[in-house]
């Protein structure tokens, strides 16, 4: 004979029915907390290495961080950088994570028009899934700043969205990186955080007459780059590259701004290396400036003749 | 009546001469102001390089760093006074904003004179993760200095 206990008394049975459901709930709540802070944590620092997305702050006037209206000026006009904020109304709060993942990998916006190649997606379009959704996890975490995107200033035919379906067939090749199992791991990460997530080439490669990038120099410097600056050869050329650099120089730089000589970086670097490349781990780094070093040197002297 | 032609004749070529004079002279004036603030610039890039050298090749030179930080801090005191006097050269680095903005001009040299006295701290403390913090806040100085006031590609 049994006698009566716990699972035989429903009140009781009720009651720890409910305990249970308790500390479940909990533990549920518990974890998806600490995935969601991590998910921000993680998208910083992508964000910090994509260069920290300056070109979305108008710092020059005092534009509010992300909120865009920044001129990007090209050879076909000016293109204002947009909110990307979670503003619902002017930034990117309504967006989906496959909004998003379209966006940044293959350059659709929501309504299903194209990009403009201002917003470098012809990079992005290598980034892993978990780092894209990061990365949005983190901009979401962000003040929402209620701001209208700017008209670009392009003259007919470049305003016309439907020809960048053109340029796309042309100059941009859709795919998320690959790693080469020949290299190292280091080697691996340092090229899919420059091809990828800091998307070196867009500012530091020459562009065709149409705006695409020209593959045969690649890293090579050009003298009309971002914000009509020069951009450096970084090829490991010795002359006219970065080839006379130490592995620690180069990490250094992209950790201080100061070049071997203790002189400084100009211009949007310094806003690259301020917002981003300096908050990252020393072992990135590193990778970045192995990858950099693993290159074709490139004899381009950046000026002359360009 | 001829000799007062002849009067002001050579007070005309002495104005002219001596015009002509003061006008080399401030060109001279202006060359050795652009010469001597580029050296207190390469002073400035010779004490940080030297931090950065030690640093990134973890030099066994650690206890030289404070004198190269104090060197720095000197020199740091250098750089607005070394531009109170307008100068300028075809494709040199200093653009005008420096004089028409004097006020933010020197705020941002003050920015570097604070960066510097902060690698000093740190460096008299012998704490290396510090010295580390400070140059790279030494190396945004000089990139937030130089954004607005250098010439790009100088």
């Amino acid at each position: 004979m049994r006698s009566a206990g716990w699972d035989d008394d429903p009140a009781l049975l009720l009651m720890k029915r409910i305990v249970h459901l308790a500390i479940w709930s909990v533990c549920v709540l518990w974890s998806t907390s600490l995935q969601a802070q991590s998910a921000v944590e993680r998208g910083e620092y992508i964000f910090r290495a994509s260069g920290g997305c300056s070109c979305h702050t108008d710092a020059d006037r005092g534009g509010a961080f992300m909120a865009g209206g920044r001129a990007l000026q090209t050879p076909f006009g000016a293109i204002y950088s947009t909110n990307i904020t979670p503003d619902p109304e002017t930034g990117i709060g309504r967006w989906s994570d496959g909004d998003f993942l379209r966006a940044m990998r293959e350059g659709i916006a929501p309504d299903g028009s194209h990009y403009y190649p201002a917003f470098p997606y012809t990079s992005f379009t290598g980034m892993r899934t978990r780092d894209v959704l990061d990365l949005k996890a983190y901009l979401f975490s962000l003040p929402a700043v209620k701001k209208e995107n700017l008209p670009n200033q392009l003259p007919p035919p470049f305003s016309w969205r439907s020809t960048l379906a053109l340029w796309k067939m042309m100059h941009f090749a859709e795919g998320t990186f690959t790693e080469d199992a020949s290299q190292s791991e280091a080697w691996n990460r340092g090229a899919y955080l420059v091809e990828a997530v800091a998307h070196c080439a867009e500012c530091h490669t020459e562009r065709t007459a149409t705006g695409g990038l020209r593959q045969d120099r690649a890293y090579a410097g050009t003298a009309v780059g971002p914000e009509g600056e020069m951009a450096p050869n970084i090829t490991p050329d010795r002359a006219t590259g970065v080839g006379a650099w130490s592995m620690p120089d180069m990490t250094w730089y992209l950790q201080s701004g100061l070049e071997p000589d203790g002189d400084s970086v100009q211009g949007v670097m310094w806003e690259v290396i301020e917002q981003g490349y300096q908050h990252l781990s020393e072992e990135d780094l590193e990778a970045i400036a192995l990858y950099l070093r693993s290159l074709a040197p490139i004899e381009h002297a950046v000026g002359a003749g360009d | 009546m001829k000799n007062m032609r002849i009067a002001v004749q050579a007070l005309l070529c002495y104005a002219l001469l001596t015009g002509t004079a003061i006008g080399a002279e401030h060109e001279h004036s202006s060359e050795g102001l652009i010469e001597y603030r580029e050296k207190v610039m390469e002073l400035l890039k010779s004490q940080s390089g030297s931090v950065g050298d030690i640093l990134k090749y973890k030099l066994p030179y650690e206890g030289d760093i404070l004198v190269h930080a104090k060197g720095l801090q000197a020199a740091s005191r250098l750089v607005a006074p070394s531009f109170k006097v307008k100068a300028m050269k075809d494709g040199g680095g200093a653009r005008a904003e420096i004089w028409e903005q004097w006020e933010e001009y020197t705020a941002a040299a003050k920015v570097l004179e604070d960066a510097a006295d902060k690698l000093v701290e740190a460096a008299e403390a012998g704490d290396m993760k510090a010295v580390g913090t400070a140059m790279r806040a030494v190396g945004g100085s000089c990139g937030n200095c130089h954004r607005p006031f250098r010439n790009k590609d100088h």
